[in-house]
């Protein structure tokens, strides 16, 4: 296993190494100015302009700028934001955390959700359950989340008054000065259950919108697996031994039934980390995903970079996690 | 058998441990439940703000005019004077309590007011101003910058006088409501070798002498304001003692977090909500008017545009009713090339470019436009109110057998594009029409006449502003720069007034509309005062509860 994660790790580094070169020339190729919007926007005079173009390196040939910035990178600087003018890593420590949080507790749900469902919904084939749990899927996942999150706001805020409508805690709750970012977890470690539970109490509509598209997907994966695994002979040879059924699901099949689920587990919350913006514009939850946006958007070269190469990262590890919880689940896989 | 027994103690087991978890969850729901809210202070004394895009910075020397005058001017920091509220073109005292120009109009002397003090107790005085205009001038940043680089000296005469001597005549009161003095000693304490002028601290703190400062900056999620406590106005109890500006991204939200009373101001509201909103008798809202005008510019560099028959033309097919009606009934038409309010009460600028499909046909023939003529029209990307211009735009212009096409960019997009003066020039590839927002940010004449008609101002030249048709008349430079160097203001009004009708003579533009802002909050906030030249601008310190 040691040298599984250690040869993954390698080829980790010329990942990003690719990556980051193709980013760095495809960002600048861009069209549009970000000097101007860093020089004070529309008003800003074409000397102010200029000003920041050299401040930034920007009059450089485009290899030299590549090499400057990796040279920075090596020593953990990404370098400052165009825009806020703040140092990358800052934002990012910023922002990571939010949509981190949001996207663990929507994939958790959807796998809390997800998976009992699709294994209800193999066991109780053709039953009501399984129609109910198809059509729950196909809603989920058709659903634009725009629309859901503003629907979810407007019932459970504006009409019902159970949940909060926006942001990650109540406004009147001066911001904790953060450990990990993840509030969750900071309120824990600083003892603050008075956070713990309105972080959690904010947590649940847009976690349970983002989580809405993984749910349904999950849950027909694990429904298709289930299947396919239930009708294997060590399936009818632990019945005819006489096990109780729970045993026959929960310890023979779906061990098996898991593993395809895992992988999908894995994909969706890569995607679901770099797919959070809508979900973040809705909740205004202050997340990496309208970090990015509004990056491209004003051409802000730094924090497009910082953004890609970290979350390249991330994506990564995630895979390699999943990888190495394979082997936990089945012993049989080894590497 | 003993391995039957095995499992059902095992699921015994799972059993009690699955009722554990349920009751811990429900016990959590109703936990999470009742820590919704918890008041430090009352909520009557907190004020809830919504802002809907990035705060760059609260460095008032690096910011952009966007949020200086969102939340910086008047709440976080004050300048040397203001614009007065009723009277766009009055200048009133802050932190300056009065002025003398010198005959040549070069050299401004400010009395400051005694008795003021920064929010970390330092004392304001005529140190600090040039202390501040030496900050300004060194970093070459932001929005006011374009304006005080004429400052060519500072003068301390004694500590509460300090004279400022321009390089040349500019209409310097108008900028001089963006000198915002922030306490030498926040600058010292938090500046190092590579920071000097501690931009890193003062982009995400406060050091003003204005009524709030900043407490904690959540980056897209709230700046939380406290009262200034050394602030040189009295306050009154039931003014804010808290701010909070808040990020929220989405109009629909914005509107619901309002009618629920989670939000005191709201700064998004789509117009089909308004009629609705209106009806709630907690909410209430008006509307201002802002005399910035948005403009359709011709670019001169090339044909057709270039011919004034052509201009003269399609000015003529624009047909400002149908555009109302497609606003919702309402958007006052521009004034011309300046906001007539700049020259006076009374002025108003005659527009002869009255919609006529008629007089535009015989003024395309005169020109001798031949049909299948095509435009290219520039706009920025994202501007629903610019897209609805050119709509109605085309739909004229194609009744006179004028075909056009959109080309929608980022602001740094469009001025990359006009900044090519090769592809400017093309005939065929050049943008022919650019739309245009020039915000009123400098409450002078020279702000429009200069940045957006003047020869020097062309996107390619050193100089460059947002001149983005490449308009030149020499005649009216000249009387533009007549008029900053008049320190008469009745004769600068008049040279004003000539260049005006110049540019309008010259039908440089279309002159569309002015910008109407819906302003929405919470009926039980008072004391909001619009001000013309910023009409989403709200001053704290004027707000209470009622």
């Amino acid at each position: 296993m040691l040298n599984f994660i250690l040869k993954r790790t390698g080829s980790l580094a010329f990942t990003i190494l690719g990556m980051s070169f193709l980013m760095f020339f495809i960002s600048r190729s861009l069209p549009g100015d970000p000097a101007r919007a860093a020089a004070g926007g529309i008003d800003a005079s074409q000397e102010m302009v200029q000003h920041v173009i050299k401040e930034y390196g920007l009059d450089k040939p485009l290899i030299v700028q590549y090499f400057i910035y990796m040279r920075h990178l090596l020593q953990g600087d990404f370098g400052r934001s165009l825009v806020t003018r703040r140092p990358i890593i800052e934002d990012l420590k910023i922002f990571y955390p939010a949509t981190f949080e949001l996207t663990l507790y929507g994939v958790l749900f959807a796998c809390v959700v997800g998976i009992p469902l699709g294994i209800i919904s193999a066991i109780r084939r053709g039953k009501l359950i399984d129609h109910l749990s198809r059509v729950t899927s196909l809603f989920m996942v058709s659903m634009p989340l725009f629309w859901l999150g503003l629907m979810a706001i407007f019932i459970f805020y504006a009409k019902l008054g159970l949940l909060p409508g926006s942001g990650r805690l109540s406004y009147d709750l001066l911001t904790t000065r953060a450990i990990t970012g993840i509030l969750t977890l900071d309120s824990i470690l600083l003892g603050d259950f008075k956070l713990l539970g309105n972080a959690l109490y904010h947590l649940i509509l847009p976690m349970i919108i983002l989580s809405s598209v993984s749910l349904g997907i999950i849950a027909r994966m694990t429904r298709s697996c289930m299947l396919e695994v239930m009708s294997e002979n060590y399936i009818i040879t632990a019945r005819a031994k006489g096990l109780m059924e729970k045993a026959v699901i929960m310890k023979h099949a779906l061990r098996n039934a898991i593993i395809p689920v895992i992988t999908v587990v894995g994909l969706q919350f890569g995607i679901l980390m770099g797919g959070a913006v809508i979900t973040e514009t809705v909740f205004s939850w202050p997340g990496v995903g309208r970090y990015a946006i509004l990056s491209v958007d004003n051409k802000d070269f730094p924090a497009i970079m910082g953004f890609a190469i970290t979350f390249s990262f991330l994506y990564a590890i995630i895979n390699l996690i999943i990888d190495i919880l394979y082997a936990f689940v089945n012993p049989k896989i080894s590497f | 058998m003993k391995w039957d027994k095995d499992e059902r103690k095992e699921e015994k087991r799972m059993e009690r441990f699955h009722l554990f978890l349920a009751v811990l969850l429900a016990a959590g729901f109703i936990f999470m439940g009742s820590v919704g809210l918890s008041y430090a202070i009352s909520r009557s004394e907190i004020l809830n703000v919504a802002k809907y895009n990035v705060m760059t910075s609260a460095d008032p020397h690096t910011s952009t005019y966007n949020d200086m005058s969102m939340y910086i001017d008047g709440n976080i920091y004050e300048g040397l004077v203001t614009i007065s509220p009723e009277e766009i073109t009055k200048v009133e005292p802050v932190l300056a309590t009065s002025w003398v120009i010198s005959p040549d109009g070069l050299t401004y002397t400010f009395t400051l007011r005694k008795g003021v003090k920064f929010s970390d107790g330092t004392p304001f005085n005529a140190e600090a101003v040039k202390f501040n205009f030496e900050r300004l001038l060194a970093l070459k940043k932001g929005g006011s910058y374009g304006g005080f680089k004429v400052i060519d000296r500072v003068d301390v005469l004694d500590e509460d006088k300090v004279q400022i001597k321009l390089k040349q005549n500019f209409p310097f009161l108008a900028v001089a409501r963006y000198s915002f003095m922030v306490s030498p000693t926040a600058v010292k304490n938090h500046s190092t070798a590579e920071d000097k002028w501690a931009q890193n601290w003062l982009a995400n703190h406060s050091a003003g002498t204005a009524p709030y400062m900043v407490q904690d900056w959540a980056h897209e999620v709230n700046i939380a304001l406290i009262q200034n406590p050394h602030y040189w106005r009295k306050w009154k109890a039931n003014q804010f003692k808290v701010v909070n500006i808040r990020s929220i991204y989405e109009s629909d939200v914005q509107r619901m977090l309002l009618e629920k009373g989670d939000l005191d101001i709201a700064m998004i509201i789509s117009r089909d909500s308004l009629p609705e909103l209106k009806k709630n008798p907690k909410i209430w809202s008006t509307q201002n008017v802002s005399p910035a005008p948005m403009y359709l510019l011709f670019n001169f560099l090339t044909a057709p545009t270039n011919n004034l028959l052509l201009r003269k033309a399609l000015a003529h097919a624009w047909d400002h009713e149908a555009y109302v009606r497609a606003r919702g009934g309402f958007a006052p038409r521009a004034d011309g090339p300046i906001p007539a309010l700049l020259l006076g009460k009374d002025y108003q600028l005659k527009n002869p470019y009255h919609y006529d499909l008629n007089k535009a046909k015989d003024l395309l023939n005169q020109a001798g436009v031949k049909p299948g003529l095509t435009l290219n029209v520039l706009s920025q990307k994202g501007d629903e109110q610019k897209r609805m211009i050119y709509e109605v735009f085309q739909s004229e212009v194609a009744k006179l057998g004028i075909k056009t096409n959109y080309h929608e960019k980022t602001f740094e997009g469009m001025t990359e594009t006009v900044k090519d003066r090769t592809l400017m020039l093309d005939p065929v590839n050049a943008m022919h029409i650019i739309v245009l927002y020039k915000s009123l940010d400098v409450v002078s004449p020279w702000n429009f006449l200069y940045k957006v008609f003047s020869c020097e101002t062309h996107m390619d030249k050193p100089t460059g502003m947002i001149n983005l048709g490449y308009y030149c008349n020499p005649q009216m430079d000249e009387l533009t720069k007549q008029g900053v160097a008049a320190v008469d203001p009745k004769k600068a009004i008049s040279l004003y007034k000539q260049a005006n009708q110049m540019i309008m003579d010259d039908c440089a533009a279309i002159f569309i509309d002015k910008q109407v802002e819906d302003v929405v909050m919470r009926a039980n906030v008072g004391g909001y005062r619009p001000r013309v030249f910023t009409p989403r601008q709200f001053y704290f310190f004027e707000l209470y509860r009622k």
